[in-house]
Order: structure tokens, then C-alpha cells, then sequence
């Protein structure tokens, strides 16, 4: 059986306590479908919907049931680019103990038989068995090979002993039938019902669509009347651009002017799109400029940053990945933290990129206080190079390379030129690349220092 | 599924009916943030008719414990079904909380 969710974690439950009674004839334990079941599946769907499909209102989740005597099987699938689920730190550890999150994986894991992920990680299939399911009779299969790939992993019975499971099984059964049963009685006068909620439904999605293409319109020019000009500065030159797509990421990115003639670059990029991400990016970069005029270090921004909008990410589901660097011309470091920002480079005269590691989590999941790291900085030689992956996704066609490697070999091709013409450069590209209207924004910064 | 606060002696005691998930967790918080600003500084999250908890459930009371404990209070969790009581074993969480077995239990000392 398949069915599809909307992007709606209030949906979860009644899509979980659906699945639950498409497996009543599995006539697995009663307990295990009930807790172990419910628990994983859960996890499954509000990780395809949180992260998976970044809390998107249009995006669907896929949701297979097979089910078998003694087996079920469910598959989540979402639309998003997957993770990969062996970075996930040990939640158990001292250090993540206290931590609010990052505990999905790993419930999944030890509530179910086995867990499976895609090579992609975005779409994930979770097995439960009845633990004398083999002595089922004739019909219970035997043991797939994938069995095998489950040794280690072995589920967490949680069950009361001595309880007489096959006859809470036989009763949900024969609810679940007697239901079926009403349900068809009632065929004839849910037609009538059916068509008139059809109706009903055309129409709001009508009054939708329209709410929805205002919305859009006012984030983008909210999102492009944000965007600072690049000041001027003595001995930093230094061009950026954003191109918003037609849905409206939360991308942004600022050169502020610090004491002392330093230069300070952010770049981030919120999860969400519509309004809301760009209320988040609006709110971000107004207390970024503030505290980073303050001219405190990357970390101490961020961390105020963080304390500024970390309630407001929580309770929209948003999270932030955001790279801020301070340099000075003539000066021979770079300082920068990053929250799980994945492209910040430093291209070098000889063309060699070195990146800027994430030194945290985005900001939204993981705990402060936040890391900073240094990185060597030659004056008058090296790049600074900072984009988001709208920008190296539409350059991710070719077959040779990744997008970001594209976008890394055309900045080396072209490092002895101004930065402003490098970043037309780029620009020109991903726009012959892009066959029809980008679904990200796409985002550069390129900085050089005497 | 609901949440109810109700005063019991000194204590606030939330009645968790139904599961505490990721659809709902933001009401628990809110009902909980609301007693704090109100005053209120020991809680019992009374988990008797609980059926599940998932990661965003457990994510929450992490939070809000931490929130209490910043303020002085103290909160603690009751009444958790023995599956509920492997869930917090299994992520190690049975060693953050004050957990009791019963609500009188969690109100008495």
C-alpha cells in the first residue's frame, strides 16, 4: 500500500495510526506495532518533513507499506537531497546528552529490526518483525539476505511478559474489519459528501494559490530591498550577488565595514522559503550588522546571533547554515565560524582552493557556544569565496565534475582578474546552465585584500 | 491529545493525554513557559496517559527542563509505561531526570 503525505508534521499522527491499522493482518505483537512501530515510523516522517524536505509546505512525503505475516516493512521517501545518516553523532554520549535533538536516527535504529537508507539518504525503509514470526506457518517467508546487514543492530523488545498478544491482535483485527464493513454501508452518502468537500477543496486551493503568489511576490522584494550595497573600503575589493529564484529562498549575504580597517563577510542561507525565511533572513541580518559592528569575533557574533533568533528558527522548524569571516588587508589570517555552511573557500595564488570547515551544526539544531578557526590569509594573493548551493546546483549537470568543483576551477581560471568580473563570470555560466527557473536562490561573494 | 496543567499542593502537574510528538511538542512547551512566567517552579509531567514519545518529544522536555532548572525549579516526569521507561533508558536520558514511578511519588518528597 502507498499513500502521500503533505508537508505537514500535524499530519504525522493520523498518517502513523493509519499505517498502524493497514498492519493489523501482520499479526505482529500488539505492542511492538503500537510502540516500536508507531515511534519509528514517526521519526521516519518528521525527518523526511523537517529536514528532508526543510519544513516546505508543498513538498509530499511517500509512504509504502508491505505488509506480510510477521514482517512490515514501511519505505519514507522524501523530495530532498538525503543525508548521510553515519554522521549522525552517538546521541547517547555525555557530550549530546543535553542536547534537544539528534536523536531520530537513532530511535529509528534501535526501536526497529533493521533500517535501511537509500545510497541518496532521503529515503528510508524500516523493518519490524514478530519475534516468532519464523514458526508463523507455510506462509511466513523466509529471512531476506538484507538480514545479514542487520547483524549489530538488534531492536529493543519492549514487551510485558506473559501477555497474550495474538488475542489483542485477533480483536484489533476484527475491529479494523468491522470498520471496513461500516465504512461500505456508508459508500453511497460519502459520494455525495465527497463531492461536495471536492468542491469546497478546488476552491480554497484557488484562494491558496493567489495568497501564495502575493506572498512571494512581497518576500522578494523584501529579500532584495535587504541586501546591502558593498561599502567601499581601503585595500579590500569585494563584489556579491544574490539571484533569487521564483519561490524565494532565504539566502543573504553581507561585507560589513569594522574598526580598525577590518573587513567582515557573511553568507548564509536559511532552510525555509516564502515569507517566513525571508522574516528570518531579515531578522538575521539586521542583528548581524549590529553585533558585527560591535567588531567581536566570529564565534561571540554568532552566538549572540543565535540568542537573537534561536526561539524564532525553533518554532518555525527553520534552521540557519551561515559562514562569517574577519580579515584586514595586510593582514595574514583569516578568523571564521561556521555553522554548517558547505561551500567557504580560500582560492590560493596558485589556484588551490582550501575550505572553510564547518565548525558547528546550523544554527537552529546544534548547541553554542560556537567554534572558530583560523586560516592562513595572503594578502594581495588569495581569494576569499563564499556561495551557496543554489549556485553550484544549477552548474551540476556536467558529468565530469560536481557543480562546486565547477565553481572552484572557474574562480582558479579566472583568480588574477577583478572580483566583480569572476563573479559575472560564474553568474553567466549558471545561467546557461540552468535550462528553466532555478528552484534556489543562487549566491556568491568574492573578496580580496592589499 | 491534550495537555492540561493543574495545580496539586505546591506543585503544576501536566497531564500528557494522548502521544507527545512532533506535531504537538510546541503546545507542551507553551503550556509549560506559561506556568513559568505565571510562577510556577515545580512541574510534574504526568506521562499515565501517554500511549508514545518521539525524538522531538524527548528534544522538548530536554529544553524545558533545562529552562526550570535555570529558574530555580525542578520538574519531574511520572508514570511512565514500562515502553516509555525503556525509551528514556535506551537514550540515556533516564539519568538526566528526576523520574518517578507514580504521580503521588513525584509529589511526596
Amino acid at each position: 500500500m502507498i499513500f502521500e503525505l503533505p508537508n505537514d508534521i500535524g499530519a504525522i499522527e493520523r498518517a502513523v495510526d493509519h499505517a498502524v491499522a493497514c498492519c493489523a493482518h501482520a499479526r505482529l505483537d500488539r505492542r511492538l506495532l503500537l510502540f516500536n512501530f508507531r515511534v519509528g515510523l514517526t521519526e521516519a516522517l518528521s525527518n523526511a518533513m523537517l529536514y528532508g524536505n526543510r519544513n516546505q509546505p508543498g513538498g509530499r512525503v511517500r509512504v509504502e507499506l508491505r505488509v506480510r505475516p510477521g514482517e512490515v516493512r514501511a519505505s519514507v521517501s522524501d523530495q530532498g537531497r538525503g543525508f548521510d545518516p553515519d554522521r549522525v553523532p552517538d546521541p547517547r554520549l555525555p557530550a549530546n546528552l543535553l542536547r534537544p535533538d539528534g536523536r531520530g536516527v537513532f530511535l529509528m535504529r534501535a526501536l526497529m529490526d533493521e533500517v535501511h537508507f537509500n545510497p541518496e539518504g532521503n529515503s528510508v525503509t524500516l523493518v519490524l518483525r514478530d519475534p516468532g514470526g519464523g514458526d508463523r506457518g507455510a506462509d511466513t517467508p523466509a529471512p531476506t539476505g538484507e538480514d545479514a546487514r542487520a547483524a549489530g543492530a538488534a531492536r529493543h523488545d519492549i514487551r510485558l511478559p506473559g501477555h497474550d498478544d495474538d488475542d489483542v491482535t485477533r480483536i484489533l483485527a476484527a475491529t479494523i474489519a468491522r470498520s471496513a464493513e461500516l465504512a461500505r454501508q456508508a459508500e453511497t452518502t460519502r459520494a455525495d459528501l465527497e463531492a461536495a468537500l471536492e468542491a469546497n477543496r478546488r476552491m480554497r486551493e484557488e484562494m491558496a494559490r493567489e495568497h501564495a503568489t502575493r506572498e512571494m511576490q512581497l518576500a522578494h522584494d523584501l529579500q532584495l530591498k535587504l541586501l546591502p550595497p558593498i561599502p567601499r573600503m581601503k585595500g579590500v575589493e569585494a563584489a556579491a550577488r544574490v539571484v533569487p529564484a521564483a519561490s524565494v529562498g532565504g539566502d543573504f549575504y553581507q561585507v560589513i565595514q569594522l574598526s580598525g580597517g577590518r573587513v567582515g563577510v557573511m553568507i548564509g542561507d536559511v532552510s525555509g522559503h516564502g515569507f517566513p525565511a525571508a522574516l528570518i533572513m531579515a531578522l538575521v541580518m539586521s542583528a548581524a550588522t549590529i553585533y558585527a559592528e560591535e567588531g567581536r569575533a566570529p564565534a561571540a557574533v554568532l552566538e549572540y546571533l543565535n540568542r537573537a533568533i534561536g526561539d524564532e528558527l525553533e518554532s518555525t522548524e527553520m534552521y540557519l547554515s551561515l559562514c562569517y569571516c574577519v580579515l584586514a588587508p595586510g593582514r595574514s589570517g583569516i578568523a571564521y565560524s561556521n555553522t554548517g555552511h558547505p561551500h567557504a573557500f580560500v582560492v590560493q595564488a596558485d589556484g588551490t582552493p582550501r575550505r572553510l570547515f564547518a565548525t558547528d551544526p546550523p544554527m537552529g539544531i546544534g548547541p553554542t557556544p560556537y567554534g572558530e578557526s583560523n586560516l592562513r590569509w595572503r594578502p594581495g594573493e588569495d581569494l576569499l569565496l563564499l556561495f551557496t548551493d543554489g549556485l553550484s546546483d544549477t552548474l551540476a549537470r556536467s558529468r565530469r565534475s560536481t557543480g562546486e568543483e565547477r565553481v572552484l576551477d572557474t574562480v582558479a581560471a579566472n583568480r588574477h582578474r577583478p572580483v566583480s568580473e569572476i563573479l559575472d563570470t560564474l553568474f553567466e555560466m549558471s545561467r546557461d546552465a540552468v535550462p528553466s527557473i532555478p528552484a534556489d536562490d543562487r549566491t556568491a561573494v568574492i573578496l580580496r585584500t592589499s | 491529545m491534550s495537555f492540561k496543567a493543574r495545580i496539586v499542593g505546591n506543585a503544576t502537574v501536566v497531564d500528557v493525554d494522548g502521544q507527545l510528538i512532533v506535531g504537538n511538542r510546541h503546545e507542551l512547551k507553551r503550556l509549560v513557559l506559561e506556568e513559568l512566567e505565571g510562577g510556577a517552579r515545580r512541574f510534574v509531567i504526568d506521562f499515565a496517559r501517554t500511549g508514545y514519545i518521539d525524538s522531538s518529544g524527548l528534544g522538548i522536555l530536554i529544553s524545558l527542563s533545562k529552562r526550570v532548572r535555570e529558574l530555580g525549579g525542578e520538574l519531574r516526569l511520572a508514570s511512565l509505561s514500562e515502553e516509555l521507561q525503556r525509551l528514556f533508558e535506551l537514550t540515556k536520558l533516564h539519568t538526566l531526570f528526576e523520574i518517578r514511578d507514580s504521580l503521588e511519588q513525584a509529589l511526596s518528597d
